[in-house]
């Protein structure tokens, strides 16, 4: 099983576009989604691989973390594993403010669930309007988003009210997820302002119906017109978006003297694996999805480590595979 | 009707009323001056639509397809309004009396639960529609 583990922020700079292939719905190339929820996710595969495009660089490393090369897959396995990226805040049009960072109370309460798991504090409970209730909006108290009582997204209204627990999780964001740096103050200071907590109806609604739908065209070369049936439109996650995913870290599934000696001399090798990720990823800027030479995709990354051990390995092992 | 398909039955509604929909456009343009071009018409709105709903939203959608049929009958943006409409009152609107069965003046008069509620049904229905429209009438 898991030995450590850490959180992965993604916040995306640019529209991202992890594609689920074709659709017979209205847009031509929507974006992947979780079965159940219908919120928008990026499948673990396709984080891992950037992950490990990122991380090029020392081979022996690169293989001992996230598995050998396609032809040797069945070497070994890697020592990390990937989780899905899901959404945590997800920004909204707003009469007030320009925009708001949605989230609900479902959301919340999963993340909060995946972060204790991956050892992380989490000094808030998951709030929301009672699910009986769709027209009620959780704001901070001088939320900024906020225009007459009422908090409008899109062309949609809703009643705000001041909870003294937003300020804590847009406190708690402020600090532990979202990117770290200077060109990231004013994001950091406005969430406060920004976060609201939707009813889990509403929320699902947005993400479903609000994404960036950018539709895009092939010119005939001699015609300079757009060629016939050359005009489809493509599904993405808006910028300013906000995504988690969980990593956990393993011993190294090779023999000892396979392993870099650096890592030989280490006592906790678990502990190497997760450096060695945080170096490569921790504050950088990757591209993630598709349409990577129209600039889209590029997210900036944060590394957070939990405390101590994960909690997946709480109690004796009862053996399974990892 | 077993209460296992319940969903499955809401979708199969909604294509039987697309289909009729597609149907009575048919019917209605043998008997306009140009039948080709009415049905022609209808397809391209139909395909357009559901994106429109999308990006400028419901009301928006409503009120542009009320302005441009400017009450024709024979107009396709008349007709495609009164299918939309029908449809999306019958489905949210507690009574089918409702605004005289007038999508717009509901959305107007009711909330914004009820606003949302009524978007994601039209998209539903509308993404019947277009497909029934692109298999049935010609293209232009």
């Amino acid at each position: 099983m898991f030995d450590r583990a850490a959180i992965l922020f993604l916040y995306t700079e640019t529209p991202l576009h992890a594609g689920s292939g074709t659709s017979l719905g209205i847009v031509d190339l929507p974006i992947q989604r979780e079965r159940t929820t219908g919120y928008p996710m990026i499948q673990a595969s396709g984080l891992k691989g950037c992950l490990r495009d990122v991380a090029a660089g020392d081979t022996q490393k690169v293989e001992i973390v996230f598995g050998p090369e396609t032809q040797r897959a069945s070497d070994h396995a890697g020592a990390l594993s990937v989780g899905d990226a899901r959404v945590l805040l997800f920004p909204v049009r707003s009469l007030a403010g320009v925009f708001a960072w949605v989230t609900s109370q479902n959301v919340l309460a999963r993340f909060k669930r995946e972060a204790e798991m991956a050892g992380l504090q989490v000094n808030w409970e998951p709030i929301g309007p009672a699910p009986t209730d769709d027209g009620t909006a959780f704001v901070a108290n001088g939320s900024g988003v906020v225009a007459n009582g009422r908090v409008v997204l899109e062309e949609f209204a809703f009643t705000a009210q001041e909870n003294n627990t937003v300020a804590d999780i847009a406190k708690w964001f402020q600090d532990k997820a979202m990117p770290q740096g200077d060109e990231y103050t004013y994001w950091r200071e406005s969430l406060e302002k920004r976060l609201v907590i939707l009813p889990e109806n509403a929320f699902r609604d947005f993400v479903q119906l609000s994404t960036e739908v950018i539709a895009r065209v092939r010119i005939d070369d001699t015609k300079k017109t757009v060629e016939r049936g050359a005009l489809w439109t493509e599904e993405h996650l808006p910028s300013e978006t906000l995504l988690y995913a969980t990593l956990f870290a393993s011993k190294p599934r090779v023999k000892d003297d396979e392993l870099p000696d650096d890592w030989k001399q280490a006592n906790d090798r678990v502990e190497k694996i997760l450096e060695f990720v945080r170096e490569a990823v921790d504050g950088k800027r990757l591209q993630l999805g598709g349409d990577a030479t129209v600039g889209r995709g590029i997210v900036k990354v944060r590394f957070v480590e939990g405390q101590g051990q994960a909690q997946a390995t709480s109690g004796t092992q009862t053996g399974g595979q990892p | 009707m077993s209460t296992k398909s319940l969903q499955k039955t809401l979708e199969q509604k909604r294509a039987e009323r697309a289909w009729t929909c597609v149907q009575e456009v048919l019917s209605q343009a043998q008997n306009l001056e140009d039948p080709e071009s009415f049905k022609k018409k209808y397809n391209s709105l139909a395909r357009k639509v559901p994106m429109l709903v999308l990006t400028n939203g419901l009301g928006q959608t409503l009120a542009f397809l009320k302005a441009k049929g400017k009450n024709d009958p024979a107009n396709e943006h008349t007709v495609l309004f009164r299918h939309l409409s029908n449809w999306v009152v019958s489905q949210v609107a507690p009574s089918p009396t409702a605004s005289n069965g007038d999508l717009l003046q509901w959305v107007l008069e009711n909330d914004s639960v009820a606003y949302r509620r009524a978007t994601t049904e039209a998209l539903a229905f509308l993404t019947w529609l277009k497909r029934f429209a692109e298999a049935e009438l010609p293209e232009d």
